[in-house]
């Protein structure tokens, strides 16, 4: 009887010993738990800000590519613009092919004191009916719009031919006024000097 | 007993020594919960009562927001190539604030920038006095220009995040909207401000499509100031718009307009390309013009575009509808002849005349030779209210609907409002206000066979992953027969074979036009004056099968000749000979244009004269930009000769003859003399 309760007080004594490494070996574990899980966390964390930051920098980087590329098109756009590739043609040395109609005002200005009143003097062209006088009848003012019409038909010719002339060569326009009465040739070397200049 | 002694001191030491340790724990436990009282009494006063301003702080310390702009859209032409593009570009920043040694940071900048020193360093200190923190130093800066500056301003030591490595300054992103290819098409495109708002042309038109939206940045920073977190709040990007603008016609056609207004000392000049099948501008150019990237060099000479807000008296290219509306109602065919008289008619009050005796010849020669008297005979034929009506079936009196800002309707008075000549004056292209782009389109009208397809300069607007939002589906409408185009088409041939338009005539394409030489209209006069004119030429080509519609207007040239013949037509042949070939149009029939070597016919200027006064020299109005209330005008009726006198029709005269305003007589001299 003794021996089975001192058998018994023995075993009510170890067990608080044992329970308590139990106890401190679950708290250790926990704790250990909790670290690594706040380690982890942490470890995460700074992960994250890491990769915003690595994420943040492609961000940036895909958009100064895309200004870059809006630069580069620019770029492109401004070598590629008629005007700049005009420019360099000529700085390359290539000539336009001359299809242009000839120079009005240098025309006219040859021409002028032997046009009169018709469309290419400087003078408006409306000047050239004169509407001072009353008009009595109508055949009266046909005879005189005949007479007008017919006198400014031979000096109108000059402005026409020249102009014609100067779309094909110089060497065209010096024989051609060769042929015209003295005061069409005296206007005529003017704008075969300049058609000359012009397509040198 | 000492037994039992021991174990009762056993006892004792025992409890005392519990009791002791329970004391200190206690004790333990005491400091634990008055520090962790006092932390948590401090932390509630701190979340509570000071919670709004340490929110900031911290906010503050960590967080930034900045806005941008999304880059604005780009413009295209048909072609893909592009008119305006946004690039972005930087401005330097300095946060004064921060900057400690203000001398020589203004010293080193400076150097960096190139500017003086002196004018730095009195900003900065200024900005440091007044606490601003955002001081702007030098504005758009490219990449090249950006990455000289980090050079320059590079601080090994510093640890910075982002550029430049220098105490207090930093880049902030913004955007200059760029125009590669310079003044070309300016007058189209318009431009758009600092602020990204377009003010002109289809910047402003399509400022809806094109406008870039501000974009909010949350951006989370650690100390060295680099970004780990942003919150970016979308929005969907600026659409694309594409432009039936075709480039090098653009060239072409601003390039020759540019060259015929120079040389004839002209005031301003337009050039019109249209597609006839399509009704795509190809080409809209205005003389003189603008650079769009430089804003300093836009002024109220050249901001207008002239082509669809200004409106002129067209002359004779108006012709086309006198004959076109005589043609419709099968009052007239090419072959069939008129007898053009003495070259003189007289309608109401008013004489009007042609540049020589004609005699009977067929409507083609007619309207080759530009005859008033022909087109003033074919309208009366036509009658007041069906030529109003053919009128505004070509679409004159009211806006084209193109997608550009500020078009004009032009005027077309209602015939209750016609002067007794009015129907004479209009025949030939007076008393009548139109936009050059008008007129193209009328002409386009008859060069696809009748069919009116509304002119516009929007071929698609795209999202910002090219998808098509929208495309351009143009009204169309029937004017004019088929019939009916074809033969005012070969009678638009006869003039540049053989009529006023010779000059016209393209180099191995056939074209057919019509020339247009008006007396304008003086603001200050408030009525036409006969020493400034519009001279104009209107032309489609291959006349067999027209493809393009080609008009060109230019303003009160002063050299030379000065009729739309000498002026404006060469400028057309200089188009269509450059055109044509780029837009691979076929050669067509050029038989007809061999007859270049006779006498360029002399065009009849001007809206005939007053009866009034015989004796002097007179100035006629042109009465379709006043704004007049007149009582109804009456339907001229032909007399004896050449004579035709205003009528009521039936018979009747009016009760009071509308008559013009008294600015009417007043003599070619005292208009000159005004000028």
């Amino acid at each position: 009887m003794k021996k089975r309760n001192s058998v018994i007080k023995r075993k009510t004594k170890r067990s608080p010993r044992g329970g308590s490494w139990k106890y401190l070996l679950v708290t250790v574990l926990c704790a250990v738990l909790v670290m690594a899980g706040f380690f982890l966390v942490a470890v995460q964390h700074f992960a994250t800000v890491e990769l915003g930051i690595k994420n943040s920098e492609l961000r940036s980087k895909v958009e100064e590519l895309e200004a870059e590329k809006r630069r580069l098109l620019l770029a492109r756009e401004t070598a590629l613009s008629p005007a700049e590739l005009a420019r360099t043609a000529k700085r390359l040395g290539f000539v336009e092919r001359e299809l242009a109609s000839p120079d009005v005002p240098v025309l006219a200005v040859a021409t002028k004191p032997e046009t009169g009143p018709t469309m290419a003097s400087s003078e408006p062209a409306v000047e050239r009916i004169v509407y001072s006088k009353p008009v009595a009848d109508a055949p009266r003012v046909a005879e005189r719009d005949r007479k007008a019409f017919d006198a400014a038909k031979p000096e109108q010719k000059p402005r026409v031919t020249v102009a014609s002339i100067e779309k094909k060569s110089p060497a065209d326009v010096a024989s051609r006024s060769e042929g015209r009465p003295r005061r069409v040739a005296e206007s005529a070397p003017k704008t075969t000097l300049n058609a000359a200049a012009r397509l040198k | 007993m000492a037994k039992k002694n021991l174990n009762a001191k056993k006892k004792k030491t025992a409890a005392e020594l519990r009791q002791t340790a329970f004391i200190r724990f206690m004790i333990v436990i005491a400091v634990f919960v008055v520090w962790f009282g006092g932390v948590g009494a401090r932390l509630v006063y701190l979340q509570i009562t000071q919670h709004e301003p340490l929110k900031e702080k911290a906010v503050s310390q960590r967080r930034d927001v900045r806005k941008s702009r999304l880059p604005r859209g780009t413009i295209y032409d048909r072609n893909g190539r592009a008119l305006a593009i946004s690039v972005s570009v930087k401005t330097l920043y300095a946060d004064a604030t921060a900057i400690e040694d203000i001398p020589k940071a203004s010293e080193d900048i400076a150097k960096a920038l190139k500017t003086k020193p002196a004018e730095l360093r009195k900003v900065l200190e200024e900005a440091k006095e007044l606490g601003r923190k955002a001081v702007p130093i030098a504005k758009g800066l490219d990449a090249t220009e950006v990455e000289a500056i980090d050079r320059a301003l590079d601080t090994p030591n510093l640890r910075k995040a982002g550029t430049p490595k220098y105490e207090g300054l930093f880049w902030r992103d913004s955007q200059k909207r760029s125009y590669p290819h310079g003044p070309l098409a300016a007058h189209v495109i318009g431009f758009s401000d600092a602020e990204g708002v377009g003010q002109a042309g289809i910047e402003q038109s399509q400022n809806d499509v094109l406008y870039g939206a501000v974009i909010r940045r949350e951006q989370e920073r650690d100390r060295l100031g680099r970004v780990y977190d942003e919150v970016v709040t979308e929005k969907a990007p600026p659409g694309d718009v594409v432009l039936t603008i075709d480039n090098s016609a653009q060239y072409f056609a601003e390039t020759a307009l540019a060259q015929a207004v120079r040389n004839s000392g002209a005031k301003a000049g337009i050039a019109v390309v249209i597609a006839n099948k399509t009704g795509e501008v190809l080409a809209l150019a205005n003389y003189p013009t603008f650079d769009p990237s430089k804003l300093e060099t836009i002024g109220e000479n050249n901001l207008r575009n002239s082509a669809i807000q200004n409106m002129y008296s067209p002359g004779s290219v108006f012709k086309l509808i006198t004959y076109s509306a005589a043609r419709e109602r099968n009052l007239i065919s090419p072959k069939s002849h008129i007898d053009l008289g003495g070259g003189t008619i007289e309608v109401g009050s008013r004489r009007f005349r042609d540049s020589g005796r004609y005699g009977s010849v067929s409507y083609s020669r007619a309207l080759a030779v530009s005859s008033n008297v022909g087109a003033i005979r074919t309208a009366m034929r036509v009658g007041k209210k069906d030529f109003h009506q053919s009128i505004l079936n070509f679409g004159f009196g009211s806006a084209t609907g193109i997608e550009l800002p500020a078009e004009t309707a032009g005027v077309v008075r209602p015939p209750e409002r016609w002067y007794g000549d009015s129907l004479a004056s209009m025949a030939i292209g007076y008393e009548i206000g139109v936009s050059a782009l008008q007129m193209a389109t009328a002409f386009a009208t008859i060069a696809n066979d009748g069919v009116r397809i509304q002119p516009h300069i929007i071929k698609e607007i795209r999202d910002h992953d090219e998808t098509i939002v929208s495309a351009a589906k143009p009204a169309k409408n029937r004017v004019v027969s088929a019939e009916t185009a074809r033969d005012v088409r070969e009678m638009l041939r006869e003039v540049v074979v053989s009529g006023t338009g010779k000059k016209a005539a393209p180099s191995g394409y056939s074209a057919a036009g019509k020339t247009g030489t008006a007396w304008k209209f003086d603001e200050k006069l408030k009525r036409v004056n006969s020493a400034k004119y519009v001279s104009s030429f209107i032309g489609m080509a291959p006349a067999e099968n027209p493809e393009v519609t080609i008009a060109v207007v230019i303003d009160e040239p002063r050299n030379g000749g000065r009729d739309g013949g000498s002026v404006a037509a060469p400028v057309f042949k200089e188009i269509a000979d450059k055109l044509l070939p780029t837009l691979k149009i076929e050669p067509g029939n050029v038989s007809l244009t061999e007859d270049d070597s006779g006498d360029l016919i002399a065009e009849t200027v001007g809206n005939g004269e007053s009866l009034e006064g015989e004796n002097e020299e007179v100035v006629a109005t042109d009465a379709s930009i006043d704004e007049q209330t007149e009582q109804a005008t009456h339907q001229p009726e032909k007399k004896k000769g050449d004579k035709i006198a205003a009528a009521v029709p039936g018979g009747k005269r009016p009760e009071a003859i509308p008559k013009r305003p008294a600015a009417s007589a007043k003599t070619k001299n005292e208009a000159s003399r005004s000028n």
